[in-house]
């Protein structure tokens, strides 16, 4: 454990210092305003932060993959990752110092929102356990797609490619499913709200908590992390 | 080609016996897929499932083929194939363990007693093509050499597969084994504590199909159903949730619609099976009816001009309504097959499109047959009568022969004495005025006085362009007329002047008699004419008088119309209109079905007013919790009960109704609120005291049955009296009295709970020069005697603002004058869910009690003011505040405890119990006696003017801070307090509950700040961010 929390530290200092990161940063917060002072701030509307964290989470199918394209792809390219096998650390440790270290940057960007939350306060009166479970939902929704970015980023030493593959994984699980729920005939439909991940979220965007939005981001994250590390397990045999 | 590495991964015994079994195992499941495709009663998955076999066969005997001659891509094909049976295999076992089996894997079987079949032989089936897979992808993994990387990759496929399996049945146990809960505060996005109450009472299967198919169209802006759709579905799948019983289906396009509409139409049509017969029979009778109707006119067309019915046109008359009515029946045949060719046959509009003509075609007949059977008798009739009428023909015809004769001839030349002649004439004419008024009476009552109007009508009795019998009357009249002028010369005119009227008289009379011969014959033919009836009309007079004429046809439309009466009734009829209609919920219970419409659900959101808003898309806000919910309840739970609506309006005549004094609140205000009742499953009756003695009297005579269910009386207040107008003479009109309070009393006594909506009163004219004055409150007498209760209705509650310079002076608040927030409800069961919702009320004014209750009486607050509120207090100086204001005097008030206003704490709706059984009462003989009474329970409301339409169903408009006005959600809580207090009053505790909470919108805020906030949220705050990162990178780069 000690070694897998070196490695996310290790990895998140590594954000900091690449500009990349303030790009994706401030971009997202750009979007999320604008977003916000267009669709969801405005007199007379429903002081209501659901809005927000349903279009939030529609930006991170886009953006997640920009932050998680580097974390494997990027060691494959260099050969930093003969380094990383021969060190005495195993595979899960890797994949999940990894995993770590990308969440907490993805804190981080969900953090700036915050001062959305703070001007709703101000001029309305948001619904607290809507704040609460539509944060709990934002990070839920991010580790299952964060898991994506690193499994695909495992798959390829191209990043542009592993963001192109991930970005396929992710649209499908929210914004196909999400159009199989709409115009798919039954029973296609009803298979397709249960893998949606956007069904799951806007449980939480608008308070829910539900048993089977945990264990679907849950489950889907384990999943691709243990995706991840058998891909990055296979180097040592293919 | 195989290679040598190949060679060495593989072991050539395991893996030919690995792809012999996948061959052998993929033939056995194609053999048995021919064997089971009989039980596929959707003939349209049989071609895919067969296509779907042959090619994992093609797939497998190729994979096997590589396989057998040493190629590892043969062994990771068979591997991944099996191992992608195994997964939906198992994920499919666990769905049928745990829901039973889906819809869809009947393979369009529609009969549930085959469902258990069906089911084991699915859980067999797949259970065997699971084990038999997994078994297969073992020999392929043993297919490869131990520590070769085929056995590497091998097992990691095979660990893949059993995650993913893993992943799958661990989603698959959480659907089913699911916890819910909201952390939501305000309650907005969930089901509302009223939706849980109303679903826990639901113990039938209840489907709920979300239909929002609706396309978007740009030329009108209207949106999609999709757009729509999500926040019903969260709802109906929250409310499934809460209850087992309910199953939610979500459609998507209109071919499904379509089916659903098809299966709702098969099960509708079962149960309506005599309404089916109806239109079976319909359809073979009006072929017969129109047949028979062609050959009744044949039989009428074929009567000769002049026979005896036709001397009234029947004949011509008879075959044009035959004509039509076999016309009528044609087009309703063909609207019928139109009808029954609906989506969903609306019987109930069937029956009355089907009933409403035969009706009238029967009627029709059956008067034509009736006039007939009666004109059989007129013949005889005539014939009786004949031989006088001709007498007095003769009679006539001589007398006027005589008169003219007296006259002399013009070729006499000039009388030596005009006098006697005039004298002469004037006798003769006295006979003959009386011969024709005395023919004229015998041809009017020749077919006796049944028969006066049918000679009328028969063509033979007309002469000189009139009614011969009238014609008769006038030229008698015209003789008398000439006879006084005759009279008049004779006495006072000269010689002259009456040689100069014999001569006249003279020159007319050939004419005369020329007309009179005329209509003798005319009528000479007319008796001959109607005394006697040829054979063909003969006949048909007397079929219809033994009931023969038109027998076929009569006799089909009246088996319709029995049938129609015996039909019984459905309980479905709500589903025809609007399922026809685009974004619906449909909800079906084991017996009914019904669809909320797209209105209900997303009623369009009241928009502010002013010319800035004019144009534009108008949003619609969502209300499925209230109407999807009213919806399930009043299709599970029989009716609660009935509140009437209890007011007083005399009936007086038309012209009067104008000048009765209105009251303030008339049922016909209370539309919304008898909607909200309606959808809290009470029905709403009307009781006029004015009229009936007891509610519901009236429904009593007219069905003959007695109304046991609960009762509730919701008293309007009544009308102040009429003001006496000292200019016009006033009919006085009947007014709210002491024996319209008695009938009140009665029905409270006798158990029915009742609700008092009272509210302030404001001055008026109540007299022509006296000030004005606050009409009292009717019912305060009543309330006060029996319950101890006094409204105060002169008295309002206010709200204003303190004024933060001088202590004790207060602001009037505009906007709280109009739109009070108060929702200090008590924990009392009628308001304990009510507390803290968004509840406005105007003219409060205060309930309070007498010092001392009578007995048995318990009074309890529900709305109270509480103390400590300085800023809320009642007054009845009201005109003299607005007066103040309005006169510049300012603005500022306060209040005036030493003049009357009332300080809190004070009650401004209060609910009360009676469990006395004894009460004394006044009889009319003016002594007190003691009434036995039966326990209950009352609840007076100061806050009547918010329950109205127009403020229940309006936007708030609220002033910002900057004087704009924006308009948010209207105040339909109100509502919930008289719902609430029904609820109570029949003892349905159970049902109290808020409904859907609504937010608080975000407030107004001052354009620089709106600028001052986009740019740091759009440039200072992105820019900060990339700031950092420049620096960040260029301190990188100097290191």
């Amino acid at each position: 454990m000690r070694k897998t929390l070196i490695l996310a530290r290790k990895e998140l200092a590594g954000y900091f210092i690449s500009p990349v990161a303030y790009v994706i940063g401030a971009l997202f917060l750009l979007v999320s305003g604008v977003w916000f002072f267009h669709k969801i701030f405005i007199p007379g509307n429903e002081a209501s932060l659901r809005p927000l964290f349903e279009a939030m989470a529609y930006m991170m199918v886009f953006a997640v993959p920009l932050i998680t394209m580097r974390l494997l792809s990027e060691e494959l390219r260099s050969g930093t990752v003969e380094t990383l096998m021969t060190a005495p650390i195993t595979d899960t440790e890797v994949i999940m110092g990894k995993f770590i270290g990308v969440m907490g940057f993805y804190a981080v960007l969900l953090a700036g929102t915050i001062v959305f939350l703070a001007l709703m306060y101000a001029y309305g009166q948001p619904d607290s356990g809507v704040a609460v479970m539509g944060y709990l939902g934002m990070v839920l929704l991010g580790s299952s797609f964060v898991s994506v970015g690193l499994f695909t980023s495992a798959l390829t030493k191209h990043q542009l490619v592993a963001a192109m593959i991930s970005v396929t994984i992710l649209a499908i699980f929210a914004i196909g499913m999400q159009e199989m729920v709409a115009y798919a005939p039954s029973p296609w439909n009803e298979l397709a709200s249960h893998v949606n991940a956007m069904t799951y979220f806007k449980d939480f965007a608008r308070g829910m908590f539900d048993t089977r939005g945990l264990v679907f981001f849950l489950s889907t994250t384990g999943l691709f992390l243990f995706l991840s590390v058998k891909t990055l397990e296979s180097r040592r045999w293919r | 080609m195989k290679s040598a590495s190949d060679n060495r991964q593989l072991d050539r015994k395991a893996a030919i016996i690995a792809a012999a079994a996948s061959v052998l195992g993929v033939l056995i499941m194609g053999a048995a897929m021919i064997v089971l495709r009989q039980h596929v009663r959707d003939e349209s998955l049989v071609t895919p499932l067969l296509i779907s076999c042959a090619a994992a066969l093609v797939l497998v005997l190729g994979a096997g083929f590589q396989l057998v001659t040493g190629q590892t891509i043969g062994q990771r094909a068979l591997l991944a194939f099996w191992l992608c049976l195994v997964i939906p295999a198992v994920s499919l076992i666990l769905v049928v363990l745990l829901w039973g089996l889906p819809q869809w894997l009947m393979f369009g079987e529609t009969d549930m007693q085959y469902a258990g079949t069906y089911k084991t032989v699915t859980l067999i089936s797949v259970a065997i093509v699971a084990v038999f897979a997994t078994g297969l992808s073992v020999l392929l993994i043993r297919a490869s050499k131990t520590k070769s990387r085929l056995r590497y990759s091998s097992l990691v496929i095979a660990s893949i597969a059993a995650v993913v399996a893993l992943v799958i049945a661990v989603n698959v146990t959480a659907q089913k084994e699911q916890y819910r809960a909201s952390v939501e505060t305000l309650g907005r996005y969930r089901a509302s504590e009223r939706t849980r109450k109303i679903l826990s009472g639901v113990d039938v299967p209840l489907r709920m199909t979300c239909v929002y198919t609706a396309t978007a169209d740009k030329k009108t802006g209207r949106k999609s159903g999709a757009q729509y759709r999500q926040q019903v579905l969260e709802l109906l799948r929250d409310m499934a949730y809460l209850n087992d019983r309910i199953e939610v289906v979500n459609v998507t396009s209109d071919e499904e619609k379509a089916r659903i509409t098809e299966r709702l139409r098969e099960k509708r049509n079962r149960r309506a099976s005599k309404h089916m017969k109806l239109l079976e029979n319909f359809r073979d009778g009006s072929k017969t009816i129109i047949t028979e109707l062609r050959n009744e006119s044949k039989i009428w067309t074929s009567l000769a001009d002049d026979s005896y019915i036709a001397q009234w046109n029947l004949p011509a008359t008879v075959v044009h309504m035959l004509t039509n009515m076999s016309k009528r029946m044609e087009e309703l045949q063909k609207k019928i097959i139109t009808e029954t060719n609906k989506p969903m046959i609306d019987f109930k509009s069937i029956v009355k499109i089907i009933k409403d003509p035969i009706e009238k075609h029967k009627q029709t007949l059956d008067g034509f047959s009736g006039t007939l059977a009666a004109m059989s008798e007129l013949p005889a009739a005539v014939t009786k009568n004949k031989s006088a009428a001709l007498a007095s023909l003769d009679d006539c015809l001589r007398a006027i022969e005589d008169m003219v004769g007296s006259a002399g001839k013009e070729s006499d030349g000039e009388p030596s004495d005009p006098t006697v002649v005039l004298k002469a004439y004037a006798a003769a004419s006295d006979k003959a005025v009386k011969a024709i008024r005395l023919a004229r009476k015998v041809l009017d009552g020749v077919g006796g006085p049944k028969f006066t109007q049918v000679l009328q009508s028969s063509k033979y009795w007309v002469v000189h362009r009139n009614y011969l019998t009238k014609w008769y009357q006038a030229i008698g009249g015209v003789l008398a007329t000439q006879r006084l002028n005759v009279q008049t010369v004779i006495e006072r005119m000269t010689g002259k002047t009456q040689a100069e009227l014999v001569a006249n008289l003279r020159r007319k009379m050939p004419k005369l008699l020329q007309a009179f011969k005329d209509a003798d014959a005319a009528a000479r033919k007319a008796l001959g004419a109607l005394a006697t009836a040829d054979k063909a009309s003969g006949d048909l007079m007397e079929q219809a008088k033994k009931g023969d004429l038109f027998a076929g046809p009569k006799k089909i439309l009246s088996k319709l119309l029995e049938q129609i009466e015996k039909l019984p009734k459905l309980g479905t009829d709500e589903l025809p209109s609007e399922i026809t209609g685009e974004n619906i919920v449909i909800i079906e219970t084991p017996d009914r079905a019904e669809a909320v419409s797209f209105e209900s659900v997303w009623p369009l959101k009241v928009k502010p007013r002013g010319p800035e808003n004019v144009g534009g898309e108008q949003k619609r806000e969502f209300n499925g919790d209230s109407a999807i919910a009213s919806a399930i309840l009043h299709m599970t739970q029989k009716s609660f009960g009935t509140v009437y609506l209890t007011y007083f309006r005399p009936r007086v005549p038309p012209q009067m109704a104008r000048t009765l004094p209105r009251a303030d609140i008339e049922p016909g205000n209370l539309s919304v609120l008898r909607r909200r009742l309606e959808a809290a499953n009470f029905n709403v009756e009307d009781w006029n005291l004015a009229v009936e003695d007891s509610p519901g009297a009236s429904n009593e005579d007219k069905n003959g049955d007695k109304d046991d269910s609960p009762k509730v009386l919701l008293i309007l207040p009544p009308p102040p009296p009429q003001m006496p107008n000292p200019y016009a003479r006033q009919t006085p009109t009947p007014s709210f009295g002491p024996e319209h309070i008695d009938k009140i009393r009665r029905e409270i006594d006798s158990g029915t709970p009742a609700i008092f909506p009272a509210y302030f009163v404001w001055p008026r004219q109540m007299s022509f020069f006296g000030p004005l004055t606050q009409p009292p409150y009717a019912m305060n007498g009543y309330l006060r005697s029996d319950w101890g209760i006094e409204v105060k209705s002169d008295f309002r509650a206010i709200q204003a603002v303190p004024d933060k310079t001088s202590p004790g002076l207060f602001r009037i608040d505009i906007q709280a004058f109009r739109y009070l927030p108060l929702s200090t409800f008590s924990d009392h069961p009628i308001t304990l869910e009510l507390q803290g919702q968004r509840v406005l009320w105007t003219d409060l004014c205060p309930v309070g009690t007498t010092k001392k209750l009578p007995a048995g009486v318990t009074v309890s607050p529900l709305l109270s003011v509480p103390s400590g509120r300085r800023n809320l207090w009642a007054t009845r100086r009201i005109a003299e505040l607005i007066r103040q204001v309005q006169s510049g005097e300012g603005s500022y008030v306060s209040p005036d405890f030493n003049a009357g206003d009332i300080a809190p704490p004070f009650d401004l709706a209060v609910a009360a119990v009676s469990t006395a059984t004894r009460r004394k009462v006044m009889n009319e003989k003016g002594k007190t006696e003691t009434r036995r009474i039966k326990p209950s329970r009352i609840v007076v409301l100061g806050v009547g003017m918010s329950l109205v339409d127009g403020y229940l169903n309006s936007g708030v408009s609220v002033i910002g801070p900057d004087g704009s006005i924006t308009m948010t959600d209207k105040p339909a809580a109100n509502a919930d307090l008289v719902i609430n207090s029904a609820y109570w009053l029949i003892g349905r505790e159970k049902y109290i509950a808020a409904g859907p909470a609504s937010g608080k919108p975000i407030a107004m805020i001052p354009p620089t700040t709106a600028i001052v906030l986009k740019i740091a949220y759009w440039i200072v705050l992105p820019g900060l961010i990339v700031g950092l990162g420049v620096l960040v990178a260029l301190f990188r780069r100097r290191q």
